[in-house]
């Protein structure tokens, strides 16, 4: 089916995006937004629709549409370039989504939300001085809603996700419970070595590292095949990122420079993100790693992802060869 | 259509910019390239950092994490080492092991909210309260109860709830596995007495070691949980008898499932046996004589007799060939932990549990009295001819209060009499005099003998929780009554009085002695002046029965008596048990072996008269010490020495034979 999606996307003209975008948002908000009526509790959060014959994310295809359609936004603004005014509607555009998913609560696929809006931003021809602004006014927010709210009693952040973070910054505090993720991940990667345990891998055979399939899927292959495993895993994404921003230079105009530079952006912060977690230098968030961890939803995602990728690419050789 | 004109930094105008529809002319922005180059470049770092941490964690840190994983997944599970016999001096078993079925718990194979009514329905089928299966679990776990229920906190676990298990619960939980989730039977070892109370006292029981026990030297290397001996020579020779428990390795999962057995466990190691001096006739023989000693007295209207001892030693080693404390109990009630039936049977006023040989003691009545000829005639106090006149009376020359004393024939009288008389009819006139004679003569000879002749401090023997007795002097009296024990009379107690030395002299007033103790004293004299340590054990052997270590003890140490001091007393007691006028003449005058004995009747303020007999046989050739006391038992040649006469029957062989009568003395 991913394949199939991929086909398809590469095939359709990235310009179609420019058409359908308003209904194509539309639907994207919509969609994540029934999940709250609609979807199934699981572990606490809501993040599933399910349909007559399949069940899906929303915010994962979501993922998908907001790539082009605020590229198709933002491209089709091109004259206001620079203007206050751009910056302020692209981070109102992303932002009704990413409050959306970090209802759910999923607060990875909201990071990868503002990650997408920011490339594009950048892709777009942001000056630096906005960037310089928005930076600060996270930092502002960061502050205002882990330090400065809780003492007015307000929580938006979930407790869970406060004790990721502790964790994080604590490494080796409280082993037994909320450090227990952390503290076995890095004893499966630790104890991967140089050339990996193989079989012989206990860590995640054993379920002393849970979550192995999906979030944690890294500690698996650096447990069982090493830091030589890893490292060819890595120089798999390098290709993947390097293709994508070859074919962002390659593209035949912007749009298709900001969906390949975006697309390439996404890749970059989930594996960053998913492995990072998993070695301990950054905070666990529920980031999957693209096309390694389980997971339909997310697997067709990124399969889009390609499939968009070569669509862009496609096109921008028709662009340079004679059309 | 619209033109834009983008301007540089520095203003000027550089690039026209057109809207990217692919309608209209495409004009690139050059800036794509530097943002991809920039968004390169972010990459490149974050997957630098990566590999970084990558190489840290999986080259330069790799051996730490291996060993975590492996603490992680390995688990090591003890195998029970059986424990060692106890065997008596012939080899006969004493104490073995027998297979025993416990019932336990595995909390983590409990459905969810079912711990609760499943600790209940177990109660009733094991007869247990339900508290009783929760403390065992909270206390085997180490989770509080609430968080039990819950499920929290628990590794895989198997909680043993009633140790030995009758075989029918057993086969009928076996039948209902499924109403019972996560109930376990396993098999375990549990001490068997073969003999049914023989020994009960000395061969001591097993318990799970005790926080205070682990911080002891004895308990070094021990850990929580491990089974040890608690008392007796279960507890003494503990880490003979325990073994080596072997262990598994297995390898876990993350809830503590076992998944295989992998290499590196070690086999088991039984305990080695250990042989004791004890001899199961003798020590069956002397539990029947304390028994008989108390009927005795009851026949005698000495109703309120109610316990006694009785101890059999080697005479020149201090081996102990029997050891008998009444009322006794069974060793087995404590297999797989006491019922509250038979720890009611326990507590009760008699203090079954009490060993009476090593652990009770009591005033030593006129038995004391070969301590003051020992002591008076190495002292120089009196000589074997010195003479004294018994009226049947005694008031110390220089006292103030004029309090008398009697002899035990008042209101007769013996008249006049030398030591060896003195003995033979236990003359309390003649040792008031010696006595006397040591207040007058100043320090503390007859302390000094008491103590040198064993009695004050613990005899050394290898069972745990021996007493020391006493023997008072005047500074132990001048420290035991103050004004905070005795407001009253303190400044007057506390000093050391002619009555003082009057009453030690014929064993009454603060002296306290053990029956081990007495016989100890005896023993020395026996063996011609040497002090015993006296000892159960006496070597370990493995279960091939091959000798692997020979116990050690103190060798008998010279205590210096001169010879005819021995020879005088010897013959004193010899005859006093074989002369008509002798004291235990009546049981002993006609007996086949030549017994030298002392008679002892010991009063206890408010309590009847302790009876003790304190003797040795064969008089000419001693080997054998024996000493009976029974509680409240009446006159010694009563209830004591007619039960001493059983033992040196099983001693002896000798089959039958009446006790010809009794006297009533001292």
């Amino acid at each position: 089916m991913g394949i199939v999606a991929l086909a398809g996307l590469s095939l359709l003209d990235y310009e179609n995006y420019r058409r359908w975008q308003w209904p194509l948002y539309a639907f994207a908000l919509v969609s994540i937004a029934a999940v709250f009526a609609l979807g199934p509790v699981t572990r606490g959060s809501r993040r599933w629709l399910t349909l007559p014959f399949v069940r899906f994310q929303p915010s994962e295809l979501a993922l998908v549409i907001l790539t082009v359609t605020l590229a198709a936004f933002l491209s089709d603004r091109l004259q206001l370039i620079g203007l206050r005014r751009m910056t302020v509607y692209a981070l109102a555009y992303m932002a009704v989504p990413a409050a959306l998913v970090f209802g759910q609560p999923d607060l990875g696929t909201a990071m990868v939300f503002l990650i997408l809006m920011l490339t594009l931003l950048l892709f777009y021809g942001t000056p630096w001085t906005h960037f310089a602004v928005l930076l600060g006014a996270a930092v502002g927010l960061a502050v205002l809603v882990l330090k400065v709210l809780p003492m007015a009693g307000i929580r938006l952040v979930h407790s869970y996700q406060m004790q990721r973070l502790f964790v994080f910054l604590h490494p080796g505090h409280d082993v037994q419970s909320t450090g227990y993720n952390l503290t076995q991940s890095l004893i499966a990667v630790g104890s991967g070595a140089f050339s990996g345990r193989g079989n012989q891998a206990t860590q995640t055979v054993l379920d002393f590292l849970p979550e192995h399939h999906t979030d944690f899927i890294f500690a698996v292959i650096g447990e069982r095949y090493g830091f030589v495993g890893a490292a060819v895993l890595l120089a798999l994404f390098v290709v993947l990122i390097w293709r994508a921003l070859r074919i962002a230079t390659i593209s035949r105009d912007l749009l298709g420079s900001m969906i390949a530079g975006c697309i390439a952006a996404i890749f970059l912060f989930e594996v960053f993100v998913n492995i990072g977690m998993t070695i301990g230098i950054m905070p666990i968030t529920g980031i999957p790693l693209p096309f390694v961890s389980y997971g339909g939803a997310a697997l067709i995602t990124d399969l889009m992802l390609v499939g968009l990728l070569e669509s862009v690419h496609l096109r921008g050789r028709l662009a340079g060869s004679g059309g | 259509m619209s033109v834009y004109l983008r301007r540089n930094r520095r203003g000027e105008r550089r690039w026209p910019i057109r809207t990217g529809r692919s309608d209209r002319p495409v004009v690139q922005p050059p800036s794509v390239a530097l943002r991809v180059v920039l968004v390169g470049a972010i990459a490149v770092g974050l997957i630098g950092v990566i590999v970084f941490r990558l190489w840290f964690l999986q080259i330069l840190s790799a051996q730490q994490y291996v060993s975590q994983a492996n603490d992680n997944r390995l688990r090591t599970v003890a195998v029970l080492a059986p424990r060692g016999t106890i065997l008596d001096r012939s080899g006969a078993v004493m104490v073995d092991n027998r297979p025993g079925l416990a019932v336990g718990i595995r909390p983590m194979d409990v459905p969810s909210g079912q711990l609760r009514p499943l600790v209940i329905r177990l109660s009733a089928l094991l007869r247990m309260k339900p508290a009783e299966i929760r403390r065992e679990i909270v206390h085997q776990v180490g989770v509080p109860w609430n968080q039990v229920r819950q499920g929290l906190g628990l590794q895989y676990d198997f909680v043993t709830v009633k140790q030995d298990t009758d075989r029918r619960i057993v086969s009928y939980l076996l039948e209902h596995t499924l109403a019972y989730p996560g109930v376990e039977v396993r098999q375990n070892y549990l001490r068997d007495y073969p003999l049914g109370e023989l020994g009960a006292h000395f061969l001591g029981q097993l318990g799970e070691i005790s926080a205070k026990e682990l911080t002891e030297p004895q308990f070094r290397g021990y850990t929580a949980g491990d089974v040890v001996g608690q008392s007796g020579v279960e507890y003494t020779y503990d880490k003979w008898l325990r073994g080596t428990d072997g262990s598994v390795r297995v390898e876990v999962d993350a809830s503590g499932r076992p998944k295989k057995v992998v290499a590196g466990g070690t086999l088991p190691q039984a305990g080695d046996n250990l042989q004791l001096s004890i001899d199961t006739r003798v020590q069956r023989a002397a539990e029947n004589a304390v028994n008989y000693g108390i009927n005795l007295a009851h026949a005698n209207n000495e109703l309120r007799a109610d316990g006694g001892a009785a101890v059999v030693l080697d005479a020149h080693t201090g081996e102990v060939i029997a050891m008998a404390s009444e009322p006794s109990f069974q060793p087995s009630w404590f297999v797989g932990g006491l019922s509250a039936k038979h720890w009611r049977k326990l507590n009760v006023k008699t203090t079954p549990l009490l060993d009476r040989t090593t652990q009770g003691q009591y005033a030593l009545g006129s038995t004391f009295k070969v301590v003051d000829s020992i002591a008076g005639l190495e002292n120089g106090v009196i000589t074997a001819s010195t003479t004294y006149d018994c009226t049947g009376a005694y008031t110390p020359p220089h006292t103030l209060d004029k309090a008398v004393w009697h002899c035990w024939i008042y209101p007769g009288a013996h008249g006049s009499l030398d030591l060896t008389q003195a003995i033979v009819q236990s003359c309390d006139v003649y040792f008031y005099n010696v006595g006397y004679d040591f207040y007058s003569q100043k320090g503390e000879g007859l302390e000094d003998w008491a103590k040198r002749l064993g009695m004050g401090h613990p005899t050394g023997i290898d069972l745990p929780g021996e007493v020391a007795g006493l023997v008072p002097t005047p500074e132990w009296k001048n420290a035991a009554y103050t004004r905070k024990t005795d407001p009253k009379g303190w400044r007057i107690d506390r000093l050391w009085k002619p009555g003082d030395s009057v009453n030690l002299a014929i064993g009454q007033g603060n002296l306290e002695a053990t029956p081990m103790q007495a016989a100890v004293t005896y023993a020395a004299l026996a063996n011609g002046g040497y002090l015993v340590t006296p000892h159960v054990g006496v070597r370990v052997v493995d279960s091939q029965g091959k000798l692997v270590r020979r116990l050690p003890f103190k060798q008998p140490r010279s205590l210096g008596i001169s010879a005819s001091t021995i020879a005088t007393v010897q013959n004193a007691l010899h005859e006093a048990a074989t002369t008509p006028a002798g004291t235990s003449y009546p049981v002993f005058g006609h007996y086949p072996v030549a017994v030298a004995g002392k008679t002892g009747t010991a009063q206890v303020a408010g309590q009847g008269d302790y009876a003790w007999y304190c003797s040795y046989a064969p008089a000419n050739d001693p080997q054998y010490v024996v000493v009976v006391m029974i509680q409240q038992g009446g006159h010694g040649g009563v209830s004591a020495a007619p039960a001493a006469r059983m033992i040196y029957d099983s001693l002896f062989h000798v089959s039958g034979g009446q006790v010809t009568g009794a006297v009533h003395s001292d």
